[in-house]
């Protein structure tokens, strides 16, 4: 499952597809102090990033891969750490 | 032998500039348009554009732009010649890459020198 | 350059007509955009090239008619009939004026008034639309002024991106040597259900530099909808970026982005921070020119606890500033851009000395080559000393050779060959470049700002360039000559052809020569089935409708009706019905004539009409129908018919036809007496009709193209002429005959039969030779009396008699030896013979022998 949702922590696994992005939203509206764990994120498309975007949760891990940069940079952007 | 490539789409003013910057030491092409005018450069060694603003299917400005996107092009002399006589017409000339503005109706002589000038016939060494 | 008038009138009149058929539509069709902007291009090109020549009154006449359809296009003036009629009148007017420069009758200061009357008429139409103006301007000059107030070039959107961004920016921008692309990317906010994924694309962009994603809400309230903004950088090339953003063509723009852009942008963000860090004495390490020291100190505080990743990020960008000569020199130009004004004149350089010594003559082109270098030097100056900035290979290109070599050698920057320029102008220049930052700025913006739209539409006209070969309807524009060529050669193929034949007799006499006279009989037929088609291929390619010429007529009919207040109805039939291109232009001038003849002479007055119990409104019918091989050309009208007796009597009194021809004379014959020369039947000779053209002019025009003129009429009833002209100037199939031992030909389609008959069996009728022919009375015609060859010598009782008709009876000619049909060209006399109106053409044999091909129609009429 890509998407496994747990009390404190929501996982995001290998590929997570557009319906995932539902799932995320109503987990990060009613868990305001949960973290994200993305260790193992590979891609997710832009519906479920533009959650991430928008919400600004706080990770609990950073995913291992390489690329996604550009999202630490963009849930900062704008707004100042 | 300097080749000259006149784009405008009124063969009245082709003709008239022809008359003009033509000799023995010049071959001159022409083109109605910015498309004819790419499609007949390549592949040919052209030493200077002579080009209208005001033409069908790809006008003067985007010819500049597409003629500096070239990497055969590139380097080559663009005299813009428009109708137009304001300060912004002739500033989006040089926003595009051209190297010259005239206005219509061009000067003869005006004409002359400033090709012998941009084909480099006259220097100063 | 009278040359460049013929060129000038010779293009106008098309701009004319096609403006003039668009106008037809416009004023039956109403509104079109694209009628009108084609229309509006016409007079243009018309107003500009007119410019070229002294008569302004043209100039001015068509310079209002365009911006009386300026301001159609834009809609500030609504459309209408009369407005129509009126930018044709001035279409008009400008027909006659070329009518007059034509033949040399011109008289332009008559033209003036006219001009200003007109022209007058034509801007009282012209909603003056002084609101629009008005904002549109004052937009502008906002713009300007925004622009004009920030010092650095860089596009707006790059100055708000994160230092982080810049920094990878800047690093990919040192290491590559290409330009960088920043795609700002915008999706729809329902892509999503369209399936697309912009970030994925985004992130898989090629040679991707850099990402950054902005929310553009404030809060999500849809999962499913997408409010993203996206910036991507990438080194790739314009191709690749293009090609990879195909499907999202709307929804993101791209613009190129130079090094010296990306610095002044930098520097716009990152001034504040950097000049007040460590106390300053990071900056002033840098303004001492201690690259060295301030590289290290940005290092440190980059370094440090409390620094933000974009502060960190700002160090180590101004930390690379220090440690490359490129960037440093290009914050020089951000940060004093007055130090371009530094100007060394030294009076010592050998320009200075040659323009010391120069000629009078010299001066035009020391003037001339002035202009030229200040403006390749403002040119420079808007590059930000990039020397990857697209024009600057020209400009070097054109100020090397303005200045020579040897001063711009060691020239690789823009600011470099700026001051190669500058050391060698006068010491006046430097007043330009101070006032050259407003121009600096402006253009330069413009070319960012530009550069997203134009770029991406350049590249989409590339793209649908090939996208539009595939999809349009399959024609290609050729030039004419080229087919006349192509038709030429086809002919010389047919002649070649026809000397097989010849050959292969030869061959037959040689001993053993059957065999190869066998062979060549047989590729004979080939090549011969080969050539025709081919030669019906091409000429094929030379056949329009005849909608391409008739079409100018309802029009005509029109205003000549108008004119003369009669009500008339022309309906046209058959225009589809497809002609050789060349043979129905030619026949444009006679069926002008004729339907002018129908208008004026034929339809009569309403009233009269009414009187003679028809309706008010005649009806002239133009119908094109093919026929075999040939095409019939009718005007029919139901005026009041042409009168033979009246004629006849004209006839008489011009001493056409001699007394006793008025009783002898058929109504038939009567009626064709109106081809003759000299015949003219309009007493008052109106403006409209009388040129001078008779019907014996129309007759010769038509044979020249080949055909055939009939006329019918009955009095009260109406007149009809019909046209009869083969399709194509084709192949004619000819019979050959010998008179004299001269060759000839005329056409197989005239000729009934061939006999032989003996001298007995001729008869004479009042003094005419004729021959019985199965219960037929055939008049004979001797072709040698006929062409005034010399008498025959020969004593055989035997005649050749060669039957042909020519559509108003039988004729037999008396010539000397039959001959084959064979298939030729027919090419029309030119030159001295041109005038020789009996025969119609040449056509040339497989051996080489001209052959002359009567004009049956003109040979019986000289008697």
């Amino acid at each position: 499952m890509p998407i496994v949702a747990k009390q404190k922590v929501i996982v995001l696994d290998g590929h997570c597809e557009i319906d995932a992005a539902e799932e995320l939203e109503q987990w990060l509206v009613s868990h305001p102090k949960g973290q994200v764990n993305a260790k193992k994120l590979v891609s997710a498309h832009t519906a479920v990033l533009q959650v991430l975007i928008y919400h600004r949760p706080a990770f609990s891990v950073w995913p291992e891969a390489g690329h996604w940069q550009w999202l630490r940079q963009a849930m900062t952007n704008g707004r100042e750490a | 032998m300097k080749t000259i490539m006149i784009v405008d789409d009124a063969t009245t003013v082709r003709c008239y500039h022809k008359a003009i910057v033509a000799n023995a030491t010049r071959h001159i092409e022409e083109a109605e348009n910015g498309i004819e005018a790419l499609e007949k450069a390549t592949g040919k060694d052209i030493d200077l554009f002579m080009v209208d603003v005001n033409m069908p299917k790809m006008d003067g400005y985007r010819l500049c732009q597409a003629i500096r996107a070239s990497d055969e092009l590139n380097a080559v002399p663009i005299i813009m010649i428009s109708t137009e006589s304001e300060t912004k017409d002739a500033n989006k000339a040089f926003s595009v890459g051209a190297n010259f503005y005239l206005n219509k109706p061009v000067d003869a002589n005006e004409l002359s020198t400033l090709v012998s000038l941009m084909l480099g016939e006259v220097s100063y060494e | 350059m009278s040359d460049l008038l013929h060129v000038f009138i010779g293009e106008s009149r098309e701009n004319l007509e096609s403006a003039s058929l668009l106008l037809e539509k416009l004023h039956s069709d109403g509104y079109s955009q694209d009628a009108i902007d084609n229309v509006f291009r016409d007079l243009h090109t018309i107003k500009g090239s007119s410019d070229l020549f002294d008569i302004k009154p043209l100039t001015s006449l068509a310079h209002a008619a365009e911006d009386l359809l300026d301001s159609l296009r834009d809609g500030s003036t609504p459309l209408n009939e009369s407005l129509c009629d009126l930018l044709l009148e001035a279409l008009d007017q400008i027909s006659n004026w070329f009518d007059e420069l034509e033949s040399g009758s011109e008289n332009v200061e008559k033209w003036q008034p006219i001009s200003t009357e007109l022209a007058g008429r034509i801007r009282a139409c012209i909603h003056a639309d002084t609101d629009d103006a008005d904002g549109g301007e004052s937009e502008q000059a906002a713009q300007q002024s925004e622009a004009s107030s920030s010092v650095s070039a860089a596009p707006t959107s790059f100055l708000a991106l994160g230092s982080q961004t810049q920094l990878q920016c800047i690093e990919a921008a040192l290491e590559c040597e290409q330009p960088l692309w920043q795609v700002n990317y915008t999706p729809d906010f329902d892509c999503f259900f369209r399936g697309e994924d912009p970030l994925t694309v985004a992130t898989n962009t090629p040679e991707l530099i850099a990402i950054q994603v902005t929310p553009s809400k404030d809060a999500l309230n849809d999962v499913f909808q997408c409010h993203l903004g996206i910036v991507v950088h990438s080194s790739a090339d314009d191709t690749a970026i293009a090609n990879h953003f195909a499907y999202y063509e709307g929804q993101y723009q791209r613009e190129s982005i130079a090094l010296g852009q990306l610095v002044s942008a930098f520097w716009a963000a990152s001034e504040e921070y950097l000049v007040a860090a460590e106390q300053g004495e990071l900056w002033q390490a840098y303004l001492d020119g201690d690259m060295q020291h301030s590289a290290r100190l940005a290092e440190m505080v980059g370094m440090g606890e409390d620094v933000t990743p974009e502060e960190a990020a700002m160090c180590r960008i101004f930390q690379l500033i220090c440690q490359s000569d490129t960037l440093t020199a290009l914050l020089e130009s951000v940060t004093h851009p007055a130090d371009n004004d530094s100007v060394d004149v030294s009076a010592d350089t050998p320009l200075q000395q040659n323009q010391a010594n120069e000629t009078p003559e010299d001066t035009g082109v020391n003037q001339a080559r002035n202009e030229i270098l200040s403006q390749q030097l403002i040119i420079l100056q808007s590059m930000n000393n990039n020397a990857d900035s697209p024009v600057f290979p020209s400009v070097k290109r054109i100020v090397t050779g303005l200045l020579g070599q040897s001063h711009t050698q060691g020239a690789s920057t823009p600011n470099q060959l700026a001051n190669a320029i500058e050391q060698l102008l006068n010491a006046t220049t430097p007043v330009e470049t101070e006032d050259a930052p407003d121009e600096l700025v402006t253009p330069v913006v413009e070319e960012s700002t530009a550069a997203p739209e134009t770029t991406e539409t350049v590249s989409e006209t590339a793209e649908s360039a090939p996208k539009q070969e595939r999809q349009a309807p399959k024609t290609l524009k050729v030039n004419q000559e080229k087919i006349d060529y192509l038709m030429d050669l086809i002919g010389e193929l047919t002649v070649a052809k026809n000397s097989l034949p010849y050959l292969a007799k030869q061959a037959e006499d040689i001993q053993e020569g059957r065999k190869l006279s066998k062979q060549i009989k047989a590729h004979f037929s080939i090549v011969n089935r080969l050539t025709e088609e081919l030669q019906s291929a091409v000429l094929q390619i030379r056949m329009v409708p005849v909608s391409h010429v008739f079409q100018r007529y309802p029009r005509l009919v029109r205003e000549l009706a108008r004119k003369l207040n009669k009500k008339i109805d022309l309906v046209m039939q058959g225009e589809d019905t497809e002609f050789d291109k060349n043979l129905i232009e030619s026949l444009s001038e006679p069926l002008i004539h004729l339907l002018r003849n129908s208008i004026d002479h034929g339809i009569e007055a309403p009233s009269d009409r009414g009187v003679a119990g028809k309706s008010e409104t005649g009806t002239i019918v133009l119908s094109a129908m093919p026929q075999d091989d040939n095409v019939v050309i009718e005007i029919r009208d139901d005026g009041k018919g042409i009168d033979a007796e009246k004629i006849k009597m004209l006839a008489y009194q011009k001493g056409i036809i001699q007394e006793h021809q008025l009783d002898t004379l058929t109504e038939e014959e009567s009626l064709q007496l109106i081809f003759a020369a000299g015949f003219s039947t309009s007493e008052q000779v109106s403006d409209l009709s009388g040129r001078g053209v008779g019907m014996d002019a129309v007759r010769t025009m038509v044979a020249q193209a080949g055909g055939t003129i009939e006329m019918q009429s009955k009095v009260g009833e109406g007149t009809q002429f019909k046209l009869i002209l083969p399709q194509t100037m084709s192949v004619n199939r000819i019979m050959m005959f010998e008179v004299n031992h001269q060759m000839f030909g005329i056409g197989l389609d005239s000729v009934v039969e061939t006999v032989k008959v003996s001298q007995r069996d001729i008869e004479m009728i009042r003094n005419n030779p004729v021959l019985m022919l199965r219960e037929k009375i055939i008049p004979l015609h001797c072709l040698r009396t006929l062409l005034q060859l010399p008498v025959s010598d020969n004593e055989s009782d035997e005649v050749c008699v060669l039957v042909v008709n020519n559509g108003q009876g039988d004729f037999g000619l008396i010539i000397d030896k039959f001959h084959e049909g064979i298939d030729v060209i027919q090419k029309p006399l030119e030159g001295v013979m041109a005038g020789f109106n009996h025969f119609s053409g040449t056509a040339l044999l497989g051996d080489g022998r001209v052959l002359l091909i009567i004009n049956l129609q003109e040979l019986l009429s000289c008697r």
